[in-house]
């Protein structure tokens, strides 16, 4: 037997952490419905959700699932230099120049501090392939945003 | 400018803030069937929904979910697959059954409204879409046909209508000699006798169900905020007043519908709505005429469910969940009692109750009934057609018909059987689906059912299987059933394709279904084996007829345990399809044990056991406290975390190493001391006398080992220090 304020601690601590994850994977605008898609099979699944190692990641996937696809480049807001005048704003074209799979390993593992083993088990592969997507992904990044700098 | 990291978050932080409210659960979708609308979704494309009846999804919203299936087959040989499995599809040939085709084109989502000798059938729509013809315009249709009953299968066209064609699902209720006839807002009465429309005022909000009652000579019409009353003596429209505020648990994940799309009944005196919701607490309300929607409490069940179906029977209303438990509420004293629990859960989905005309009182959900006995639950298997599509002709082929039986099942298990052009079926079909709204079993059709042998040229009871190429959606079509026994028929929901398919996999399949109907255990979907150990997981995956396959793979759980599982928990999969597990094979990083003082060889032994490689020749290594050729030490070094099968370096010791000793004869004791220890000796003093005065005395005036020679470190070196001797007596 469900006890329904285990899962609803459990969806609420996904849905916070799906907010800030899943806009690099479906953009800003499709995120809110894909969490809820991700909300509405963990509450009808939610026996078996309670049994997964680590629903977090899983529900990650199934939020992207309900999506359908990852877009090629998801819509993510350009830097906004006012407030956060650290953030270089190439960092958004360069995030987009990335493979899907480098653009979610180097946002679960940097922008959202997910573990290797969490983001491994959102994007369906090993840890270790992880780290070579993330790897490849934040030299690529530098790369980017060094040459940004470089020409302005 | 901050590290790449930092900006990582700081922007992460950015589009956080950016990212819109997470919308009521399915808004966007199916709102009766929000909470499940996953399969839901998929259904409706698979089955193209049936003739309004039965199990029919409501897409309220009739927005078409993205997905595509393939175009109907247009003949009754399919092509096979990539895979080459063997297709055969499945011809229904019926000479004796061929009925007239009817003055109807193909539609699905049609009124079918039965008199008490006829059947209407009315209005529905073809989505393209939903048939696999995006190429096709959709239409909606305004026409109809009066099927008589008595008169065997004569069809007679239905006067113009007045109503519209339009994108909505029309509503009936037979008042006695006429019908009620409601699509959308608009409204009309029909009399078949004379065959005639009569015009009446539209209903001021749209209408999403009707709930006759005949007591008081009026039509409920459930809108999404209010239930309005349909007088059938004056055909005028008035409303019972908004519903009161619902008394929803609030949750702060989904936000609470202030309009929770209630479940409304007719109890004989009183309307009795009951809202799902998320915690369990279902409110209730009523309505009695001539006063307001009053709050009655809730039925407390515990479970969450958003859907919920109810059925008044004597005075009282019956509601049920998909947790298949039944509700009883008495409006006369607000009472709740529960009812014994379902014997079986079926599949997921809202099942629905109904009180017959017989006076039974009938659960359905596939793949199963459950009939109420007075004092418990009967169960049999689901018989009953769950939905038919007539779906239009092909490449001048009549029609396609589709005709889909138990079809209400979970996702990527959906039951049906499919069946191509052939002249003279479309109306078995049609028949089909109009038994199933009279409350007749299939059999009737389905004894008419069977498979055309080429070979032989007769007709056998359908024992060629169907499957999906890739077997992940093969399913068992349990409905049909003939008078020799069950039929099984599998076949592809997505490509509606059928194929031939080995008894070796069918039978321990049709055992199997035959055990959950038996023992009421749990459907055919692929059960979760997470967190058991290796061994547990096999057995109970192989006690259910999967073939097993298994990946050892680093986890952080405990080494043997599984950690996942592909497909994932219930999945429907062929049992020809193996299920792999993946157990672990203990935590990716593992501590490099203490080899110190072991051999070689035992040092290998080790480090191979614990999934260690050793990285080249091991290397000399001078050592004082470690023997010679034994181990000093490894690079990474003793309980350092490292990936399993990382590569060790070994340390062997070549013993202790060996200094020539210094000269210290000469030197002043202390200092010879000091030399000794800086070069790994360890100096002995021992002194002897000589004479007073001599310039010996405090110096080294002897060695041994003598200088030069080779010594191995932490040897003793004995100095000789010279001492004073007495001083001598003064002369006289």
């Amino acid at each position: 037997m469900t006890d329904g304020r285990a899962i609803a601690m459990l969806l609420e601590e996904t849905e916070r952490r799906l907010r800030r994850a899943l806009p690099a994977a479906v953009g800003v605008e499709a995120t809110p419905d894909a969490i809820a898609e991700a909300l509405a099979w963990a509450w009808e699944h939610r026996d078996r959700v309670e049994t997964l190692g680590n629903p977090h990641g899983y529900l990650y996937r199934v939020a992207v699932n309900a999506g359908r696809r990852v877009p090629r480049t998801p819509d993510l807001p350009p830097v906004d230099t006012a407030s956060i005048p650290e953030v270089e704003p190439g960092l958004v074209p360069a995030l987009a120049e990335l493979s899907a799979m480098q653009r979610q390993c180097v946002w679960l593992v940097h922008a959202c501090d997910w573990t290797y083993a969490e983001t491994a088990e959102a994007l369906e592969i090993s840890a270790s392939a992880v780290g070579t997507h993330l790897t490849r992904g934040m030299t690529r990044l530098r790369t980017a945003i060094i040459g940004d700098e470089d020409h302005g | 400018m901050a590290d790449l990291e930092q900006q990582l978050r700081g922007y992460a932080d950015q589009v956080e803030s950016t990212v819109g409210p997470t919308p009521a659960v399915a808004a966007s979708r199916n709102r009766r069937r929000r909470a499940w609308l996953g399969w839901a979704a998929a259904l409706v494309v698979v089955a193209g929904v049936g003739v309004g009846i039965g199990f029919a999804l409501d897409d309220d919203d009739g927005e078409a979910p993205d997905t595509r299936v393939e175009p109907p087959t247009t003949s009754t040989t399919t092509a096979a697959p990539d895979d080459g499995v063997p297709t055969t599809t499945v011809p229904f040939a019926t000479p004796e059954a061929a009925f007239d085709a009817g003055p109807l084109s193909p539609r699905h989502d049609a009124l079918v409204l039965r008199t008490p000798d006829e059947v209407i059938v009315w209005g529905g729509d073809v989505e393209s879409f939903n048939i696999g013809r995006p190429d096709l315009e959709s239409e909606q249709f305004a026409d109809g046909a009066v099927y008589g009953l008595d008169t065997s299968g004569t069809w007679r066209t239905m006067a113009p209508s007045p109503l519209p064609a339009i994108d909505v699902q029309p509503l009936g209720v037979w008042l006695g000699s006429d019908a009620l006839i409601v699509r959308g807002t608009d409204a009309a009465r029909y009399d078949p006798a004379a065959d005639e429309w009569t015009s009446i005022e539209p209903a001021p909000t749209r209408v999403w169900d009707l709930i006759d009652a005949p007591e008081i000579d009026a039509v409920f019409a459930v809108g999404r905020e209010q239930v309005l009353r349909f007088d059938v003596g004056t055909n005028a429209w008035s409303d019972t007043g908004r519903f009161a505020p619902w008394e929803l648990t609030e949750q702060n994940i989904i936000p609470v519908d202030p309009n929770p799309d209630p479940s409304v009944s007719w109890t004989g005196r009183e309307l009795v709505a009951v809202a799902g919701d998320l915690l369990g607490r279902f409110p209730v309300q009523t309505w009695t005429p001539g006063g307001a929607w009053e709050a009655r409490g809730h039925i407390e069940s515990g479970r969450s469910q958003v859907a919920l179906e109810s059925t008044s029977v004597d005075g009282e209303v019956w509601v049920v969940g998909y947790d298949m438990t039944v509700h009883v509420f008495d409006p006369a004293t607000g009472d709740v009692r529960a009812l014994p629990h379902l014997p079986v859960l079926f599949q997921e989905g809202t099942p629905t109750i109904d009180h017959l005309d017989d006076g039974r009182i009938v659960v359905r959900r596939w793949p199963g009934v459950a009939v109420w006995t007075g004092d418990g639950w009967e169960v049999e298997p689901m018989r009953r057609a769950q939905s038919g599509t007539i779906a239009p002709g092909v490449d001048g082929q009549p029609a396609v018909w589709q005709f889909s039986v138990g079809f209400d099942a979970g996702d990527g298990n959906r039951f049906g059987v499919t069946a191509l052009p052939r002249a003279g079926t479309l109306h078995e079909v049609l028949i089909g689906a109009l038994a199933l709204d009279l409350g007749t079993d299939i059999e009737l059709v389905g004894q008419r059912l069977v498979v055309e042998d080429p070979d032989a040229g007769v007709r056998t009871p359908i024992e060629t299987t169907i499957r999906t190429a890739d077997g992940a959606t093969c399913a068992l079509a349990y409905g049909l059933v003939d008078r020799e026994g069950w039929r099984t028929i599998l076949f592809d929901s997505e490509r509606e394709l059928a194929y031939d398919c080995p008894t070796s996999v069918i039978t321990p399949l049709v055992d199997r279904m035959r055990d959950f109907w038996a023992d009421g255990a749990e459907p055919v979907t692929v059960p979760s084996v997470i967190g058991l150990a290796e061994e547990e997981a096999r057995s109970a995956l192989a006690s259910l007829g999967y073939v097993v396959d298994v990946v050892a793979e680093p986890n952080a759980q405990t080494a043997g345990m599984v950690v996942r599982q592909d497909p994932v928990p219930g999945t429907t999969l062929a049992l020809d399809e193996p299920v792999t597990i993946y157990v672990s094979s203990g935590s990716e990083r593992v501590v490099v044990p203490d080899l110190e003082g072991l051999t070689l060889v035992e040092a290998a032994e080790l480090l191979e056991e614990l999934g260690f490689a050793i990285e080249g020749d091991p290397i000399l290594e001078a050592s004082v406290e470690v023997p010679e050729d034994r181990i000093v030490r490894s690079e990474p070094q003793a309980d350092s975390l490292v990936a399993i099968g990382a590569r060790i370096v070994l340390y062997q010791s070549a013993g202790a190493p060996t200094v020539p000793v210094p000269t210290v004869i000469g030197l002043f004791y202390d200092t010879a001391e000091a030399t000794l220890r800086n070069v790994g000796l360890v100096p002995v003093i021992e002194f002897r006398a000589v004479p007073f005065g001599d310039p010996q005395v405090g110096l080294v005036i002897d060695q041994t080992p003598p200088n030069f020679e080779e010594v191995e470190v932490g040897t003793e070196v004995v100095v000789v220090v010279g001492e004073a001797g007495s001083e001598p007596e003064p002369l006289e």
